[in-house]
C-alpha cells in the first residue's frame, strides 16, 4: 500500500493477532498490511474495538507473551529497516523498545511510575536508549527535554512526582519520555483524547514540531478525524481488525471509497457531501461472517459481499477493501 | 413569557475535603442564564469549568451559596415534601457514564419499572407494556428488557438511561455529556434520538458538553462557562461564528477541524501525500492561554 513512498521504515505484512477465549479464538487483527516511511505521519482511525490500539501495541509486541499470559498469538511480519521483529529474540526486542520504537498512550498516569520523580524517569529512558550516557548527562538531557516540551518550570517538574502535574503536563512528560530516546518510530495511541481542546491543540502542535525536527515516523492512533486532518499525511481506516481503506488524507477525506469511511467522514459537522448516517454498531468479533465485516451495516451490500472483499487500488495510491467501492 | 429555567446569579463554593485546604475559588460565580420552554440549550466548557456543578444546582442536588434557580418562575428551594417529589418528576437527568447510572444488579426492566413505581405512573398491571413501549421509543428491542447493564453495549445502555429519564415525561431533561463516552457513529445516533424525542414531546433539554461541535449541531442557544463564570451566551450561530469573548474564540480555534476546501485544493494540485498542516491552527496564539 506504500505506492511510491521513499524508503519504507516500518513494514507490517499480514499481521494477525488472536486471543484464546472461552468462546473460541478472538481475531483482533485480521491480516494487516501497513508501511510507514521515515518522516511520515500515518493516522490509524476506527471505532473502539476495531483493533487500532491492538495494532499499535502489537508492533512493539506488547500484546503477546510475556505481556499477555500466553493466550495471544501474533503472526505475520513486522520489519523495521528490514529486520524481522516477530521472531526477534527478547533482548533484541527490548533494545528496539528502548530506542527505536517509542510509544505514547492515552493514559499518561498509568504510563508513568507513580513513586519515581519525573526527571529520574526520563533520565532512565535516556540511559536505556544509550547505555554509554553518563548519569549526569542523562539528568541534564532530561531537564532540557522537559524544557523542550514546554513545561513552564522544567527544574521543578524534574523533581515532581507524576501526581503533582496536570493532565496536559503529564502528557508532555510522556512526549519527553518518548522523544529523549530519539526513536525512529513513534506510536502515539490517542495521546490527546483525555485532554481539553485548548490543551490538546498545544500538545498536538508540540508533537508535530517534535516529529518534523527529528524526522521520525509516526503512527498516530485516534478516533478524531479532525485531529487526523491536521497532523497526518496518510490515513488508514480500521474496521473489525482489518484496514479497510488507506490513502493520503486529502484522498480519503474528499473521496472516500469504502462506504464505512464515507459514513464516518460525513458524520463530521463540517463535511460538505452527506452520505447516509452510519446505522448499527461495531460487529461482534466472535461472530464475524466470512465475507465483508461491514456488510450488515452497509447500504451498498450486494450478493458478492458475503465473500471476502478484494483490496482495490485507486489512482492516487488509495486502496479500499470492498466489492463495490464508491466512485 | 417567563423562561422555563431561570438561573439567577448563582454562586457556589465547594468546602474542601481533607487533606485539601478549603479553596477560596468559586465553583460557580454569579451564573445567570435562562432557558425557554421546548428549546435545546447547550452548556459548554472545559473540565473544571463548573458545567456539572451548575447541572446539580439546577437539579436541586446542590444548594447554591447565593442566588436562585427558578423553574416556571418558582424558586426550587421552596419545594417541600410531596410537592418536592412531584417537582423532581418534572426534571430528569442522563449522565455520561451509563454503566454507573444503572444499577448493575437490576435487569433493564426493573430499572425502568422502579421509576414508574416510585412516582406511581399508570396502573401497576400495565407497566410491563409501558416499559415495552419505552424501549421501542428509544430504538431498543424489547427482548433486551431482561438483560443486565453489563450485557449491553455503551450505546444501548445510554438508550436505557434515556428511556428511564423520559419514562416520567419530564418537562426538563438535563443531559450531562451523554455522548462523550460513545463512538462517533453511535454518538450521532444517540444525538438524533435525544433531539428527536425532545422535539416530539416538547421537552426542554439542557445539554452539557465539552464538545463544541456536538453542541453546535443540536442546540439553539449556548452558554460558555470558564472557571465558574459565564463568558458568553447567545444563539449558537452568533456565539460560534462571531464569538465576542477571546476565550470562546480560543476554544473554537482549538477544535481540530477538517478543512475540506484545503484538502480538495491539495488533491487537485496533485501534491502527493502531505496534509500540509502539521501543527494545529493558531498554535501561536494558543501559547498565551494559561
Amino acid at each position: 500500500m506504500s505506492g511510491s513512498m521513499p524508503e519504507t521504515l516500518l513494514s507490517v505484512r499480514d499481521l494477525t493477532l488472536s486471543f484464546a477465549t472461552r468462546m473460541g479464538p478472538l481475531k483482533v487483527l485480521r491480516g494487516i498490511d501497513l508501511d510507514i516511511a521515515a518522516n511520515e505521519v500515518v493516522a490509524l482511525v476506527g471505532e473502539s474495538g476495531s483493533g487500532k490500539s491492538a495494532l499499535g501495541k502489537s508492533i512493539v509486541q506488547l500484546l503477546s507473551p510475556p505481556f499477555v499470559d500466553g493466550r495471544a498469538t501474533l503472526s505475520g511480519s513486522i520489519r523495521l529497516h528490514g529486520e524481522e521483529l516477530i521472531t526477534a529474540p527478547a533482548h533484541r526486542l527490548r533494545a528496539v523498545r528502548a530506542r527505536d520504537i517509542a510509544m505514547v498512550s492515552q493514559d499518561a498516569l498509568s504510563g508513568l511510575n507513580p513513586v519515581m520523580r519525573i526527571g529520574a524517569q526520563i533520565a532512565e529512558a535516556a540511559q536505556a536508549a544509550d547505555p554509554a550516557l553518563s548519569a549526569a548527562a542523562a539528568r541534564r538531557d532530561a531537564r532540557d527535554m522537559l524544557a523542550a516540551v514546554g513545561l513552564p518550570d522544567p527544574d521543578k517538574a524534574a523533581r515532581d512526582y507524576p501526581h503533582q502535574l496536570s493532565g496536559g503536563q503529564r502528557q508532555r512528560v510522556m512526549l519527553a519520555l518518548a522523544a529523549i530516546r530519539q526513536p525512529q518510530v513513534l506510536i502515539a495511541d490517542e495521546p490527546t483524547t483525555a485532554l481539553d481542546v485548548s490543551v490538546q491543540a498545544r500538545v498536538l502542535a508540540l508533537l508535530a514540531d517534535l516529529q518534523r525536527q527529528s524526522g521520525m515516523a509516526m503512527l498516530f492512533i485516534t478516533h478524531d478525524l479532525g485531529v487526523v486532518a491536521n497532523i497526518a499525511h496518510r490515513v488508514a481506516v480500521m474496521y473489525a481488525g482489518q484496514i479497510i481503506e488507506t490513502g493520503t488524507v486529502a484522498e480519503v477525506f474528499t473521496r472516500p471509497r469504502h462506504p464505512y469511511s464515507a459514513g464516518l467522514i460525513s458524520a463530521l459537522p463540517e463535511a460538505p457531501a452527506h452520505h447516509p448516517r452510519l446505522a448499527g454498531g461495531p460487529p461482534d468479533l466472535h461472530n464475524l461472517a466470512p465475507g465483508c465485516a461491514f456488510m450488515p451495516r452497509c447500504r451498498h451490500a450486494a450478493m458478492a459481499c458475503s465473500q471476502p472483499p478484494p483490496l482495490k487500488p485507486f489512482p492516487g495510491g488509495a486502496h479500499a477493501l470492498c466489492w463495490s467501492p464508491l466512485s | 413569557m417567563t423562561p422555563l429555567i431561570e438561573v439567577d446569579a448563582v454562586s457556589l463554593r465547594y468546602a474542601g475535603a481533607w487533606p485539601a485546604p478549603k479553596s477560596n475559588a468559586l465553583a460557580l460565580d454569579r451564573v445567570s442564564l435562562s432557558v425557554a420552554r421546548g428549546e435545546i440549550f447547550g452548556l459548554v466548557g472545559e473540565s473544571g469549568s463548573g458545567k456539572s456543578t451548575l447541572a446539580r444546582v439546577i437539579l436541586g442536588l446542590l444548594q447554591p451559596l447565593s442566588g436562585a434557580v427558578r423553574i416556571d418562575g418558582r424558586d426550587i428551594a421552596s419545594y417541600r415534601g410531596r410537592e418536592e417529589l412531584a417537582f423532581r418528576k418534572r426534571m430528569q437527568v442522563v449522565f455520561q457514564d451509563s454503566l454507573a447510572a444503572l444499577d448493575p444488579r437490576m435487569r433493564v426492566q426493573a430499572s425502568l419499572r422502579e421509576a414508574l413505581d416510585l412516582h406511581g405512573i399508570g396502573v401497576p398491571s400495565r407497566r410491563s407494556a409501558v416499559i415495552e413501549d419505552l424501549l421501542g421509543s428509544v430504538g431498543l428491542d424489547p427482548g433486551l428488557a431482561t438483560r443486565f447493564p453489563h450485557q449491553l453495549s455503551g450505546g444501548q445502555r445510554q438508550r436505557v438511561a434515556i428511556a428511564r429519564a423520559l419514562s416520567l415525561s419530564p418537562d426538563i431533561l438535563i443531559a450531562d455529556e451523554p455522548v462523550s463516552a460513545l463512538d462517533l457513529s453511535v454518538q450521532a445516533q444517540i444525538l438524533d434520538l435525544l433531539t428527536g424525542l425532545c422535539r416530539e414531546r416538547g421537552t426542554t433539554m439542557l445539554f452539557i458538553s465539552h464538545d463544541l461541535g456536538v453542541v453546535r449541531r443540536i442546540a439553539r442557544h449556548v452558554a460558555v462557562l470558564q472557571r465558574g463564570r459565564i463568558m458568553e451566551t447567545g444563539p449558537v450561530a452568533d456565539v460560534f461564528d462571531r464569538p465576542a469573548s477571546s476565550y470562546t474564540r480560543m476554544l473554537i480555534q482549538s477544535i481540530p477541524r477538517v478543512d475540506f476546501n484545503r484538502l480538495q485544493a491539495q488533491l487537485e494540485s496533485g501534491q502527493p501525500g502531505n496534509a500540509g498542516a502539521m501543527g494545529t491552527p493558531a498554535a501561536g496564539t494558543l501559547d498565551a492561554v494559561p
